[in-house]
């Protein structure tokens, strides 16, 4: 298995060496736009702080003049939304979570098509947009082909677990949910340890819901985009999900968010949870994680993972769309997408994982749990347009059932409600 | 028709037209349909139309049927409940103990000044603020309630985590913050009342608890009126504590009107549903305004 990964490395550093590539960013012409200015709106996150470093790099290179502004996701996408709604060309790029916005987004025609952008002349002929991984790329395309923003974050869900407790109690990395209803039981002490947990909060839980759905067979949507939240298999589920949660997780969790499954990781107080990778980076920080060294990565049980993408897209009612396009394709291309890795990026660039990076790949503990993961990932929504409602009452109904509710009635009003959002989007 | 007019003359003239009257308020009257009359005017025309702010179609006009949904939404009509629940709690909770208070600060004692500074602070702080401390504190693991409650031989509570106890527990939170309002209303309301009745009560022999319902209470009334409304007004669009305290949440167990119209609004970008709730609110807040004004009214009728 090693191996096999090694020379995969070594493949992927040879075809992604800079020295060909050098010869053709000389031919390209990153100064066509020179003297326009660009409004870039990004969400708040490790990969902002980066893009927020090196901005002048890009400015210096175009001669174009980036105002970016960073802001939290909630807040970024109400100020979207609104500015888009009212016709307002004050975004040309902006940073879109494809898993919550891309079909109401593309429904309201906000995404520009960026398929006319990506030939010869615009294009940096070093871009290599099949370097993304192929999960990425179908993420970023609509079902009629329209491509609509560029990838800069692939995440996946895995499992999160104490090593050192998993080894002094003799326990294996469970390979399926008994297994890993077994390692909780096992690992729990009521008051110290708690031996599972995983986001309890309404709308943020029916992420991590989406492992024990997946796992069961369930669908949110079926293949005429209707509501099936209620299916067997979803009653299944969420009987699994919200029992585990009762059992092992500590009594407040209906109000977790990751930051508190996570915060109660990092206080030696949790043995595992389920949760998107990108926040291996933050355990595994000496200086702020009680954890570091002590944290395994395991593809979830199932060999499932559900995933979700972020890309950089273009505003169809942008002035400047050859400056935005130009600045798009710096922000993600090979050169800066280097060190993202490190920083706690899930870059879906094949090449940011070995040529690139600057630390060899077996240094870091959860790259191949995260190669892995790719290979199986599921996006964790339905491309639907009110992601955001079913994820509302898709969550009302898991704290319903934490809290006692049986599961079948506190599904079949989730999928009522859903099902009408569903019907009044179209 | 040759010579203009004296200005002097020209007024005179003006104040006979009947048209006159308008022509003066007409720039107030310009402002006030500004500011007022066409948000609401707009709000009102958005509410009858199907207006998504992600839908490719143009909004269009639905009548009423925007509020022939609302009138079958569950989740708004228990959001509507809460609402009212959390206000009748809160205000009434809020003026039992606000008069209490008042009547102890507004007795001699060393300190007084202190004290009366003290138990203003809730009512100076941001309500996020205190919404952070107060989850800190009700947090059912680490939070110090439940030390406090455990310590002397009480039950854990898991306060705002659970659907039984966060509605009492916000409520909590709002008296804790606002009483101090309520009593520095009453406070100023005592120290106007004339001593005159007091003196004649004491001559009859009225004990401590017969002057205060027969001369303390009915003189203070129109201070406390005062108060009543304007924290029955604020808590009926109570929104940043339990914003930031539960989300709304466990699940929709503390949703009130105003927490399902921003999600309304902001989250599923329904802008003509959630402009219609906007109008039900405004409608329900005037409503009790006009109620508690006419009881008012009634009351100073019969005494």
């Amino acid at each position: 298995m090693s191996r096999s990964f090694l020379s995969l490395t070594t493949a992927l550093t040879l075809c992604g060496s800079g020295v060909l590539a050098t010869a053709h960013a000389q031919a390209f012409n990153w100064q066509a736009q020179k003297g326009k200015t660009i409004a870039v709106s990004v969400v708040k996150s490790p990969w902002s702080d980066i893009l927020q470093d090196r901005v002048q790099e890009f400015e210096k290179l175009s001669g174009i003049k980036v105002n970016l502004s960073v802001l939290p996701e909630q807040q970024a996408r109400q100020k979207l939304a609104i500015d888009f709604a009212s016709g307002g060309r004050t975004v040309d790029v902006f940073d879109s979570s494809l898993t919550v916005e891309k079909a109401r987004f593309a429904q309201a025609g906000w995404y520009e098509p960026l398929n006319k952008y990506m030939v010869e002349g615009k294009l940096d002929p070093t871009y290599r947009f099949d370097d993304f991984f192929t999960s990425a790329r179908t993420a970023v395309k609509t079902t009629d082909g329209r491509i609509i923003g560029l990838p800069w974050k692939a995440d996946v869900q895995v499992l999160y677990y104490r090593k050192d407790l998993f080894a002094q109690a003799g326990l294996k990395v469970p390979t399926t949910l008994d297994e890993l209803e077994a390692a909780a039981a096992k690992l729990h002490v009521p008051g110290k340890m708690y031996g599972y947990a995983a986001r309890g909060l309404k709308n943020a839980n029916a992420y991590t819901y989406a492992f024990p759905l997946q796992a069961f067979g369930g669908k949110w949507v079926d293949s005429k985009g209707n509501s099936t939240v209620n299916s067997a298999q979803g009653v299944k589920a969420l009987n699994w999900y919200s029992a585990m949660l009762k059992k092992y997780a500590p009594p407040s969790v209906v109000s977790y968010n990751w930051s508190e499954v996570l915060g109660l990781f990092q206080q030696e107080q949790l043995a595992m949870f389920n949760d998107g990778i990108g926040f291996a980076v933050q355990l595994e920080d000496k200086t702020k994680s009680k954890v570091a060294g002590k944290v395994g990565y395991a593809v979830l049980p199932g060999r499932l993972a559900p995933a979700t993408y972020n890309a950089l897209a273009m505003s169809s009612r942008s002035g400047n769309k050859d400056a935005a396009f130009l600045f798009m394709q710096w922000a993600t291309n090979r050169a800066f997408d280097k060190n993202l890795v490190e920083n706690g990026v899930t870059s879906p660039r094949q090449s940011s994982w070995t040529a690139a990076s600057n630390k060899p790949l077996e240094t870091i503990p959860w790259a191949k749990t995260y190669f892995d993961a790719l290979k199986v990932a599921k996006p964790a929504f339905p491309e639907v347009p009110p992601v955001q409602e079913m994820r509302d009452t898709v969550g009302i109904a898991i704290v319903q059932s934490i809290q006692g509710t049986a599961s079948k009635p506190a599904l079949d009003q989730a999928n009522r409600d859903f099902q009408t959002a569903l019907d009044s989007a179209k | 028709m040759t010579t203009s007019p004296l200005p002097g003359t020209s007024l005179r003239r003006l104040r006979r037209r009947p048209a006159a009257p308008l022509l003066f308020v007409l720039p107030a009257l310009l402002l006030t349909v500004l500011v007022i009359a066409f948000p609401l005017g707009y709000t009102l025309y958005q509410s009858m139309t199907n207006w998504v702010i992600t839908s490719p179609n143009p909004p269009k006009f639905i009548g009423l049927a925007n509020y022939a949904e609302l009138l079958r939404d569950q989740r708004a009509l228990q959001s509507l409940g809460r609402t009212v629940l959390i206000t009748v709690c809160s205000v009434g909770l809020q003026m039992v103990l606000g008069v209490a208070m008042a009547l102890v600060m507004n007795k001699h004692f060393f300190g007084r000044g202190l004290f009366r500074t003290m138990a203003l602070f809730p009512v100076v702080a941001t309500p996020v603020a205190i919404s952070l401390i107060f989850v800190t504190m009700m947090n059912p693991q680490t939070g110090v309630l439940n030390h406090f409650l455990t310590s002397v031989g009480l039950n854990a509570q898991q306060w705002i985590y659970a659907e039984k106890s966060v509605l009492p527990a916000l409520i909590l939170v709002d008296t804790w913050q606002w009483t101090p309002f309520v009593m520095l209303i009453a406070l100023a309301g005592l120290a106007t009342l004339p001593t005159e009745p007091y003196e004649a009560a004491k001559i009859d022999g009225a004990n401590a608890w017969q002057t205060f319902w027969g001369i303390t209470l009915p003189m203070l009334m129109p201070s406390l009126f005062v108060a009543l409304l304007f924290r029955a007004i604020d808590t009926l669009k109570l929104f940043d504590t339990i914003y930031a305290m539960t989300q709304g949440g466990p699940g929709t167990a503390s949703e009130t009107i105003n927490l399902y119209l921003y999600t309304l609004s902001f989250n599923y970008f329904r802008m003509g549903y959630a402009s219609s709730m906007v109008i039900a609110l405004l409608v329900l807040v005037l409503g009790i305004t006009l109620l508690l004004i006419r009881a008012r009214k009634l009351a100073e009728d019969r005494s």
